[in-house]
């Protein structure tokens, strides 16, 4: 095990540079490669080549320096969860927040500045290192759209550490839920409200049903659900052929997460029943749960390299997804770490510098210390 | 018995037809003024466009002394018909499935433009006569709301747009309102902190299950015709809205009906720690004649002078006739015996088109 070399020192100002670079240009889902565009020169002097995978991820290489074990992969991702056209990042003394247009994108641009600063100042300080593969994602916020069509097998690593998890810098995610998402459309029939209102069967009724007699919100310690969406009806004196939700469940349990799901199905069967119409209910797996041990040699580094920084490792459960999800499923033991941004998918969106600091130090004693 | 007015059947079809060829959608209805203004003209009708778009053909009388009468039908149809062609069988005239054919209403228009022809060219004697053609009446009767009683003399009137065969004649219509209702609740991350957030779809839901809807008593109907709400399937829904409507022809059922759903509209947000904030977005009041008053008497004799029997009924549907009533021009609706409106499969019988006009022509001539 490498000893710690103790703090690394970083250049703040370049990191502040390249953090705000990245956040001025729009780069929601689609148009990743605005940053990319910034990425690839940043990492040219340190000699990391990146190509891009067909999803358009962005994957490179760095070899180890006095060292060939030890081999981790670091990723972030460069989507935003929504598009930032006109958004001007406001700096001041605390820190970096948007200027209100939109989401600031510290999410997760944040993640991606770390990794950046951290490869540039292990290169200049000439510290012994591991080697390092990166898999820089595409579409995280739209479904892991980058994560979930990337090629495992086109990297070595079967380590990883996802810079995407909310909390203080120092939080380690151990679990994280799978959450499928679900719609639900009931069919009744139409017929002018006013005129024969008995010959129609408002399908608005029967799902209101379902709903009332669905599970929603916090089910238990490790179950949430919840209706996203409700759309029916044509008009106001017509009765409502069709209305549908979108929803979701998701669980740290597997099993849970599929006694949730039943329940829905089960809401909306029996309204259908009950009220005479019919029903469609489909589900998709949108992520699976994964549990990682204390005692992973991943999470043991997690924690080395967060008091490296001279912080405190918090090993949490998270109600989020990440690309974590999805490299885990591969068989790549990822540990998806807190980045300190604050108020992430809001216009309050806010990364104080000092947590860009320790995250970014956070990556610098990974590299070093894998 | 008065005689019967000469109609032409082949000008009747040739101008329904012209009609129902122009996209008169709300907004558009200057295309069918364009083709009206000639053809009243040469029957010696003079013409004026009110503010609203509302065209209304006035028509001296040969006999001074007799009340004026106004005739009405609306030029808008209930979806644009741009591409619409129609299909001309033995039986009548149908859509071609591409949108609504639109006799509603331009049958009406149809059988009141040829009984003024009929009645000029059989130089027939009639009374002062007003025709009030009417713009976005199935968009919430925007022209007959915004119309101006003085702007016409007559106070009783024919309105050309009611459903059932000819010889029906509506002389009951309902109140009714609709509205919009906007549930609050809290936003809220969906997975990381459900118990923050109040969700809106919750509360809705709540609501409409607790709800009276459909056919509440024979004269009373209510309806929530559309739901609409949230923001992403992992945000706790925090705003959704309803748009419902209650008709009837008792205007203190209305009132209990509308008071109940409030309630349990009230009560669900309460339930949930939301709120609900409620619109009346529309208002029609109810009317209703009975058989002896003279605006009944009248349709009753143009009908029987058509050779057809008079069949009073209610409806529970709001018309132009709601309007001129709250306006003072006491009006009822006559059946046209079409079908099928406000679908594709509408349909115009030759001749149902035929007694329509007829019932035109000797409600002008009988006064």
């Amino acid at each position: 095990m490498p000893e710690s070399p103790g703090p690394i020192a970083l250049n703040r100002d370049r990191l502040l540079e390249n953090f705000i670079d990245m956040l001025s240009v729009d780069s929601y889902y689609g148009d990743e490669e605005r940053v990319a565009a910034i990425i690839r020169p940043a990492l040219a002097p340190q000699g990391i080549r990146f190509r891009n995978d067909a999803s358009g991820n962005l994957i490179g290489r760095w070899p180890g320096r006095g060292r060939r074990d030890g081999l981790i992969m670091l990723n972030a991702h460069m989507d935003t969860v929504q598009p930032t056209p006109t958004m001007r990042p406001v700096v001041d003394a605390d820190g970096v927040r948007s200027d209100g247009s939109s989401v600031l994108g510290a999410d997760d641009k944040a993640g991606l500045a770390a990794i950046i600063e951290a490869i540039r100042a292990v290169d200049e300080a000439g510290l012994e290192h591991a080697p390092i593969e990166l898999v820089i994602t595409v579409g995280e916020e739209l479904g892991h759209i980058g994560s979930k069509a990337f090629d495992a097998a086109s990297i070595d690593a079967r380590t990883a550490f996802v810079f995407d998890a909310g909390g203080p810098v120092g939080t380690v995610v151990l679990r994280a839920p799978g959450q499928i998402r679900c719609t639900a459309t009931l069919h009744g029939r139409a017929a002018h409200a006013g005129i024969e209102p008995e010959l129609g069967l408002s399908a608005i009724s029967l799902l209101a049903r379902a709903v009332d007699r669905m599970p929603l919100g916090r089910i238990d310690d490790e179950t949430t659900a919840n209706i996203g969406r409700i759309e029916g009806g044509q008009q106001s004196n017509i009765v409502a052929p069709t209305a549908r939700i979108e929803a979701e469940a998701r669980s740290l349990s597997e099993d849970r997460l599929a006694a949730q799901i039943d329940a829905m199905r089960t809401s909306v069967a029996d309204a259908a029943a009950d009220l005479g119409g019919s029903f469609d209910f489909e589900e998709h797996r949108f992520y699976v749960a994964y549990q990682l041990d204390e005692n992973e040699p991943a999470v043991q580094l997690a924690d080395r390299a967060i008091i490296a920084a001279g912080l405190t490792p918090r090993h949490v459960s998270t109600g989020g997804g990440s690309d974590a999800h999805e490299f885990n499923l591969y068989g790549i033991t990822s540990v998806c770490l807190g980045v300190g941004y604050i108020d992430v998918h809001t216009t309050d969106e806010f990364m104080p510098h000092d947590a860009l600091h320790d995250i970014t130090q956070v990556a610098a004693q990974l590299i070093t210390q894998a | 018995m008065p005689e019967l007015v000469p109609i032409d059947h082949d000008r009747l079809l040739e101008t329904f037809l012209r009609l129902v060829r122009i996209d008169s959608y709300h907004g558009n209805e200057d295309r069918i003024v364009e083709v009206l203004e000639p053809m009243l003209h040469a029957a010696g009708l003079t013409t004026e466009v009110d503010a609203h778009g509302n065209l209304i053909a006035r028509w001296d009388a040969q006999d001074s002394d007799a009340e004026p009468l106004m005739l009405n039908a609306h030029m808008d149809t209930v979806w644009p018909t741009p591409d619409m062609e129609p299909v001309v069988t033995d039986e009548g005239v149908a859509s071609d499935g591409s949108s609504v054919l639109g006799a509603d209403d331009k049958a009406g228009v149809a059988a009141i433009v040829e009984a003024v022809q009929a009645v000029a060219d059989a130089g027939l004697p009639h009374g002062p006569i007003e025709l009030v053609f009417t713009v976005g009446e199935d968009v919430g009767h925007i022209g007959s709301r915004a119309f101006d009683p003085e702007s016409i003399e007559s106070r009783r009137g024919l309105v050309f747009d009611g459903d059932g065969p000819v010889g029906t004649v509506v002389t009951e219509g309902p109140s009714a309102q609709a509205f919009t209702a906007v549930f609050r609740g809290r936003a809220a991350h969906a997975g990381v902190e459900p118990e923050n957030g109040v969700s809106a779809i919750a509360m809705a839901a709540r609501a409409i299950d607790r709800m009276k809807l459909g056919r509440i008593t024979r004269y009373t109907v209510a309806n929530i015709g559309t739901i609409n709400g949230g923001q992403a399937v992992n945000i706790v829904p925090p705003e959704v809205t309803l748009v419902g409507q209650a008709r009837s022809l008792r205007p203190r059922v209305l009132e209990q009906q509308i008071a109940h759903m409030r309630e349990v509209m009230e009560e669900a947000a309460n339930e949930f720690g939301g709120t609900v904030e409620y619109e009346e977005t529309m208002r029609i009041d109810a009317f209703g004649f009975n058989q002896q008053n003279p605006v009944v008497l009248w349709a009753n004799r143009a009908i029987r002078a058509a050779g057809l029997e008079p069949s009073p009924v209610f409806t529970v549907g709001g018309s132009d006739a709601h309007e001129f009533n709250a306006k003072g021009i006491w009006s009822v609706m006559l059946g046209m015996g079409c079908t099928g409106a406000h679908t594709v499969e509408e349909f115009a019988p030759h001749e149902a088109l035929r007694q329509t006009a007829q019932v035109a022509a000797q409600a002008i001539v009988v006064g």
